[in-house]
């Protein structure tokens, strides 16, 4: 019994270190790979004659000049590099002494695999002469330009996102401190990730392979790298885009958006266009919230869908191709998802006004002062990046006064012949009365008697985390975002954020204008329901201080009696006038001497001078 | 001895001729090789040896140790070129000017001296020898650009070094194996630690190659490089 376990011990030891020899990590490795051309390898694409598995690459002696002692004929073609406006490094040709060179002895396409410089022209099961297809993802010049594969060949200007591979990561640049195809793949060794394959050099799992080089801050914290819902996050399959093997976005890391060689979009490596790119996941297939949805069907909308290829990740007021705020009247506008979103950083955190959510976090800006932001601190300075200084708005349907997709455009007061009609930034920043987005008012309760204690939900009752006083700031947000998302503080599994809205200006509630008349000076009015006017309910109560007659005595006359809406008289945004005071020019016009004036003496008191509803003020104090 | 130890030296021994085994072709094989250039070229009264030994030593022979009583002229090409690459560990030595045992095989490998140049002359022969001066080989054929061949005269990693590169590990100074089928010198791989000269087809061997102790990643691959680029 003790000899039989002995001798089977012994057999086992035998046959384990004959096993360790043949599954080594070295180069023998390479059997039944898809790089073992041998007659018997299990690869598809194979040799027709030759069983010996090093000959189709190496030769002990006369090989082609160079290193690797390289058996294969080499390509003599040059393809277009890779170029983006972000790229530090400077991309070249391949040069003749680049290894990447001797990869591209196949994987350009235009050198049979079998085609060797001592061993004649090897048959293979293909055929003789047979190179890689036009069509193969290992073509790399199947679609004749390497622009739009991660370079090589090139030592990487290392910068604060970008850092060369740490000392024994089997990611390495060569010697002259390049960045080769042997960076990241090991040609005798398939399944070092063996999710992935790819003869990577080792496991890409959350992109660790990426990662040896590039850093992007924000990344280990962000939504992305570690998505709050795991059970959503474990939706992202091959189904909806993944092609690494792995699934979730976790997993996929970078390529859950980029893709190391034949992208869709070349610069950055982008695997989809633009907004598609996003649609993977933010269509309700993946993460919960539908934030596709909100582009296609809703009315008014940033025009995501409808602006290709503007977005550029190096825009900026230094950008010379790419300037923002747009220097040029001419320049065409665009929202893309990376305008407002930085998916490197993005987390789920939330934020009190004026500060960005971390929906927003890591976002260029411009600030209040109209200086660049890199990244934007407050959520205004993210909308002021394009609706700010732009030199290229107001655009035509910003003008008109039944702008398609903007509801009818109030021409108001102030804004008549104002360089900064269209300028957000300069209307919260410059006017003397102002909502409190970029700056806080600090008005007393007692001249904002209406202003509730917290803002409440679309339900009516308050959300208890956002508390109003004096000194508050609000969000642009509070105002223009989705009219169906939990932004509005009831229960939706719609996404929150200015995606789009069935309301005019894309806001979240019911802010209703009055219709234009004939002529200004005349009209009849709106009838007023709360319903119609939820949007200023939100902070201000209307039906239990403004229409109580608390702060304007007059307030529910006009309102109720004469059928004005809040937005005749008030401007949401800002004024030269107190109290918002800002008419629609629309629907007020200068009283029978020409004067259209309100002045405030005292809080509750002052004139007014306008033509309303067919009614002449005349310097009517109150 | 317990039975036991008897079974487990029967399976040691088992495993170690197993792995060891490896056959070295005798002097003789060199008979009616490429290298048999008695046969080749007619060289009648010559001995098939003495196209490269000499049994003793005159005149302006080099001498030294391990120069196989080398009578065939050594080239004087001082600059061969040294062959790198990024990942080689190794740093070879320039064969140009030296007296190694690769120096040897550059006598007549190197394309720039003829077969019959002799330190000492071979007289008195109806051996009808190449023309003075006429290269070993063709152009494409010359191993003058040592760049472009596999790197000899290096020390062969030491066991840390091979281990992290994947490659097998020296048993000795002498060779890789232990028994000198994979011969080092000096710790150095030359051009005999793959190729003996005599190993002629009578041995079994295919241009000169040694017969290296069989692998299964030899036998897996159909390649002898992998006896050592594991």
């Amino acid at each position: 019994m003790r000899i039989r376990a002995a001798i089977t011990l012994m057999l086992l030891a035998a046959m384990a270190a004959i096993g360790l020899h043949a599954q080594n990590n070295g180069k023998s490795s390479i059997i039944n790979t898809k790089h073992d051309f041998r007659t018997s390898s299990s690869a598809a694409i194979r040799s027709a004659s030759t069983n010996d598995a090093c000959v189709f690459c190496h030769t002990p002696h006369n090989s082609t000049p160079g290193s690797y002692l390289w058996n294969h004929q080499l390509s003599n073609r040059n393809f277009p590099v890779y170029s983006s406006t972000t790229l530090q490094s400077t991309i070249t040709a391949i040069q003749p002494q680049d290894t990447s060179k001797l990869c591209l002895s196949c994987h350009d396409g235009t050198i049979a695999l079998g085609d060797t410089v001592n061993d004649g022209s090897i048959a293979f099961a293909q055929g003789n002469g047979y190179t890689l297809p036009a069509a193969s993802a290992s073509n790399l010049a199947g679609d004749q330009t390497f622009a739009n594969d991660h370079p090589f060949g090139f030592v990487p200007q290392t910068a604060a996102e970008t850092t060369n591979p740490p000392a024994l990561d089997p990611v390495r640049l060569d010697k002259s401190g390049k960045l080769q195809c042997t960076s990241c793949h090991d040609p005798h060794r398939e399944d070092a990730d063996p999710t992935t394959r790819k003869f990577l050099v080792k496991s890409n799992q959350a992109s660790a392979v990426c990662l040896s080089c590039h850093q992007k801050a924000g990344w280990d914290n962000s939504a992305h790298s570690r998505p709050p819902d795991v059970a959503a996050d474990l939706r992202y399959t091959q189904t909806q885009g993944a092609h690494t093997g792995y699934t979730g976005v976790r997993n996929n890391g970078c390529e859950s958006c980029h893709r190391p060689h034949a992208p869709q979009v070349a610069q950055r490596l982008i695997k989809n266009m633009e907004e598609n790119v996003c649609f993977q996941c933010h269509d309700g297939t993946v993460a919960s919230r539908n934030v596709k949805t909100d582009f296609l069907s809703k009315t008014y909308k940033h025009p995501v869908l409808l602006t290709p290829s503007i977005h550029d990740a190096a825009e900026g007021p230094t950008s010379a191709t790419h300037s923002l705020p747009e220097t040029s009247v001419g320049m065409a506008r665009h929202a893309e998802c990376a305008d407002c979103h930085n998916s490197h950083m993005d987390t789920s955190a939330t934020a009190q006004p004026p500060l960005v959510s971390g929906a927003l976090a890591g976002v260029k800006g411009q600030s209040s002062s109209n200086a660049f932001l890199p990244q934007a601190i407050n959520e205004y300075e993210v909308c002021f990046k394009c609706h700010g200084d732009s030199a290229n708005k107001p655009q035509p349907l910003d003008k008109g006064t039944a702008g398609i997709g903007f509801g009818r455009n109030p021409q108001r007061q102030y804004d008549a012949g104002n360089l900064n009609a269209f300028n957000t930034r300069a209307e919260f920043t410059l006017s003397s009365s102002f909502h409190p987005v970029a700056r806080a008012r600090n008005l007393s309760v007692a001249e904002v008697p209406s202003l509730r204690s917290t803002v409440i939900n679309s339900g009516g009752a308050p959300i208890s985390n956002r508390p109003l006083s004096s000194g508050s700031q609000i969000y642009c947000t509070d105002c223009h975002n989705s009219d169906t998302g939990r932004n509005l503080g009831t229960f939706s599994s719609a996404p929150s954020g200015p995606h789009g809205s069935n309301i005019a200006h894309l806001l979240e509630r019911s802010s209703v204008m009055e219709p234009a008349p004939a002529a200004p000076g005349s009209g009849s009015g709106i009838s007023y329901t709360l319903a119609n006017n939820t949007l200023c309910d939100k902070c201000h109560d209307v039906q239990n201080s403004v229409l109580a007659d608390r702060s304007f005595r007059r307030h529910n006359l006009h309102v109720v009696g004469q059928r004005a809406a809040c937005s005749t008289c008030h401007d949401p945004h800002a004024s030269q006038s107190p109290m918002l005071v800002n008419f629609d020019l629309s629907v007020v016009a200068p009283n029978s001497r020409g004067v259209l004036q309100f002045t405030r003496t005292s809080p509750g008191h002052g004139t007014c001078s306008l033509r309303c509803h067919g009614e002449d003020h005349n310097n009517l104090s109150y | 001895m317990s039975k036991i130890t008897k079974v487990v030296s029967l399976a040691l021994i088992l495993c170690i001729s197993l792995s060891a085994y490896a056959a070295r072709a005798p002097k003789s094989a060199v008979f009616g090789s490429a290298h048999d250039f008695k046969t080749q070229l007619g060289g009648a009264s010559y001995t098939l040896c003495n196209f490269c030994h000499i049994a003793h030593k005159f005149g302006s022979a080099p001498t030294g140790p391990g120069y196989l009583l080398w009578n065939h002229t050594l080239s004087n090409v001082s600059t061969y070129g040294v062959y790198t690459s990024d990942s080689m560990r190794s740093t070879p030595t320039e064969l140009g000017g030296q007296l190694t045992v690769s120096n040897l095989c550059l006598s007549c490998h190197d394309g720039t001296v003829a077969i019959n140049s002799w330190y000492e002359a071979q007289a008195g022969s109806n051996f009808q020898p190449l023309p003075q001066g006429t290269l070993f080989s063709s152009e494409a054929g010359i191993a003058r650009d040592l760049t472009k061949q596999h790197p000899v005269n290096f020390v062969y990693p030491d066991a840390t070094t091979a281990a992290a590169i994947g490659m097998q590990p020296a048993a000795d100074l002498n060779s890789v194996d232990g028994n000198g089928n994979v011969p080092l010198f000096a710790g150095r791989m030359q051009c005999a630690t793959c190729h003996d000269a005599h190993a002629g087809p009578s041995s079994g061997a295919h241009l000169f190659f040694r017969a290296f102790p069989s692998t299964p990643a030899q036998t897996l691959t159909g390649s002898s490089c992998v006896y050592c680029h594991l």
